[in-house]
């Protein structure tokens, strides 16, 4: 059977409950001892009646706190202790003043029960040491005049039995608090076991995936594209198969702008372009923005097919943050005329495009020849222009702090 | 370079169909090129200046940056390459000695020359994708104090979006040396953001105590017989070295961090 933390401690309550209901039920019986004297006592129904109310309430006390499995409640606390009382004062009135010490001390049993009652229920507490300094204070004047030196073993009786149920109560309930914590870090450690071994269990299954499509799949789907004795629309789709085992593989996170993006780089392909990309995408701009400027970075790819010459390396790079969207296309073919892009040309359209959504074009003709075709577009069009910083941070974020997404990249037909 | 004997050049991969045709194209370019091999263990000590191409992902013996560490130790200068690793796998061959990284591919291998011809003159080759890497790492892990400087992340920056390393310097107005120790100086700190996210010795007792043993703060300052608050730092150092050394981990407790690393790490 299992037990939570809460079953524990209040087991542990239900246990103190009954060891003390076995105390009142048992300590009940010495009230009967007295009535064994009947005739020698001086007023017989009293101690009947004391007897009867003890019993009574023994009765009840039991019923009770066996069904609640508790201590802590104050009815059945003050009625033990007023009964306590009332077989202090009613009982003692059964013997003669000077034989009351005989009578009282067949009491003394059930009455010593009730300060452990008040070191369960309430614990060390103002009102629990006032209790036992009222029954202490009702035994000496039942007792009265029959005064002798027992009545000092009387009392130190009722605060001992105080003494002792409270901290018996406290051993017990720390116990079981300690079980608690332990139960608390052991489900705790259960569950991170099997949350890691579920953890190790999918990371096996994807090795295996893994290692099958790295050694056997790619190789040969890469080879497959880039085959020039295939058709365009077969070397297309085997490119599309690498790029998405190469996705499973890296467990590359694809956003819709990535997506788009990958697309610009598989129609390089188609151009007969060797390009090498690197996407740095922590963030999508709106889809129209992304539309947009792929379709510049495809126009100035189709621009480098047709006027780069015979040189057709190629590099596409595109950044994406919060901040906004830089693309770059470099090549080092014959080159384009640098500055602003003239409206009227080849890529007009698609740059245009990109300018009545805010952004910028530019083509630059860096010292290394070629051309470099510079895409923008800002999130807040009064912001820095971080994005061509060579000194600072830019759009892709090397900032501090910021948790960036892996750059995708890498030439179309590469394999693992 | 055609007919000039450049050096001895090593190639580690399991796949034929890549190593094979790299080979022929590195003995057409001039480099003496040994029998490619599958294991880094099947390669001979390196020649000095010989630049070992491995593969990251490799079936038998070492793999990923073990391999590249066990090279490194034999004499060569090892171009790590790999077609499916991502950030973290590259980083790690960097952080492990590598010279540079190459992404592999089929269609042309102009790069592994290039880069081949970079490494074997004893400079380190940054391509694009290497640069944003070191770019995206230092964003993701920041060192306290020293970290890229101005004139790194601009060499970087401009070698992601595919300047070439003349244009570099031209723009930075570096010598070659300059910018080799700009690019030298990126690859120590890759490698120092993985070392500074080990765990001390005395992390590697808190996590034991509280991973293994699921001791709590009180139980596990008495056994190693420090402050309960000492603990509690010590877990939450544990917690941070874990997130920032697996990136795209959610937050997590620290006492589940002990836990992780303590199975990672072996240690129950």
């Amino acid at each position: 059977m299992e037990f939570t933390g809460h079953d524990v401690e209040t087991a542990t309550e239900r246990r103190m409950a009954r060891m003390i209901i076995y105390a009142r039920l048992g300590t009940t019986a010495f009230l009967l001892v007295p009535l064994a004297s009947w005739s020698r006592l001086a007023a017989p129904w009293a101690a009947f009646a004391a007897a009867a109310v003890a019993a009574a309430e023994a009765w009840w006390f039991a019923r009770r706190a066996w069904r609640t499995g508790t201590l802590h409640d104050p009815l059945l606390v003050w009625t033990d202790v007023l009964v306590s009382l009332v077989v202090m004062a009613v009982g003692s009135r059964a013997a003669f003043p000077g034989e009351r010490n005989v009578v009282m001390t067949a009491l003394l049993p059930f009455t010593l029960a009730t300060p452990a009652v008040l070191g369960f229920g309430f614990g060390w507490s103002r009102r629990a040491v006032a209790a036992v300094a009222v029954l202490a204070a009702v035994w000496t004047a039942s007792i009265f005049p029959n005064i002798t030196q027992k009545l000092l073993s009387d009392l130190l009786g009722f605060t001992l039995w105080f003494l002792i149920a409270v901290l018996i109560s406290g051993e017990l309930r720390g116990l079981a608090g300690q079980t608690v914590r332990a139960q608390r870090l052991a489900e705790e450690r259960q569950r991170l076991l099997a949350e890691y071994e579920r953890r190790q269990e999918s990371l096996r299954q994807r090795e295996s995936a893994h290692r099958a499509i790295h050694d056997d799949l790619l190789p040969i789907v890469e080879r497959v594209a880039g085959s020039p004795a295939l058709d365009r629309p077969t070397a297309r789709a085997a490119r599309r198969a690498a790029r998405r085992a190469r996705r499973f593989l890296t467990d590359e996170h694809v956003t819709a702008f990535t997506d788009l993006m990958a697309e610009v780089v598989e129609s390089a392909a188609d151009l007969g372009l060797e390009l090498t990309h690197v996407l740095r995408i922590r963030a999508d701009p709106p889809p129209e923005i992304g539309g947009v400027l792929a379709s510049a970075a495809r126009e100035a790819l189709n621009n480098v097919a047709r006027h780069a010459g015979n040189l057709q390396e190629v590099h596409l790079y595109a950044a994406a943050s919060d901040d906004g969207v830089t693309v770059i296309v470099r090549d080092r073919g014959r080159g384009l005329s640098p500055g602003p892009v003239r409206h009227g040309g080849g890529m007009s359209r698609s740059f245009a495009a990109v300018e009545r959504h805010g952004g910028t074009c530019r083509i630059d003709s860096p010292p290394g020849g070629g051309t470099k075709v510079i895409l923008r577009w800002r999130a807040d069009p009064r912001g820095e222009d971080l994005a061509g910083e060579r000194s600072g941070e830019d759009l892709a974020g090397e900032g501090p702090g910021t948790r960036g997404r892996e750059p995708q990249g890498g030439p179309p037909g590469r394999e693992g | 370079m055609n007919g000039a004997v450049e050096g001895v050049v090593g190639i580690v991969d399991d796949h034929p169909i890549v190593s094979y045709p790299l080979a022929d194209a590195l003995r057409r370019a001039g480099y003496r090129v040994l029998e490619p091999v599958t294991a880094v263990e099947a390669l001979p000590r390196g020649h000095p200046g010989g630049v070992a191409i491995c593969d990251y992902s490799l079936p038998e013996g070492r793999t990923g940056a073990e391999a590249v560490a066990h090279l490194g130790a034999r004499g060569w200068r090892v171009l790590a390459t790999s077609g499916v690793a991502g950030r973290e796998q590259a980083l790690d061959t960097i952080a492990s000695g590598a010279w540079g990284y190459v992404e592999k591919r089929f269609t042309t291998h102009r790069e592994y020359l290039h880069a081949v011809g970079v490494v074997s003159a004893g400079r380190h080759y940054v391509s694009p994708l290497l640069a944003a890497f070191l770019l995206d790492d230092a964003a993701i892990r920041p060192l306290a104090g020293t970290d890229l400087s101005a004139g790194q992340r601009a060499a970087l920056r401009a070698l992601a979006e595919g300047d070439g390393e003349e244009e570099v310097r031209t723009a930075l107005r570096l010598d070659p040396a300059g910018l080799e120790s700009a690019l030298a100086g990126a690859f120590i700190l890759a490698g120092r953001r993985r070392r500074v996210n080990r765990l001390s010795p005395r992390e590697l007792d808190v996590v034991a105590q509280v991973g293994c043993l699921g001791l709590g703060l009180k139980e596990t300052a008495r056994e190693l017989g420090i402050r309960p608050g000492t603990v509690a730092d010590h877990l939450e150092s544990v917690k941070r070295k874990y997130l920032a050394s697996h990136p795209g981990e959610k937050d997590l407790s620290p006492r589940a961090a002990a836990l992780r690393w303590a199975l990672e790490l072996r240690l129950c």
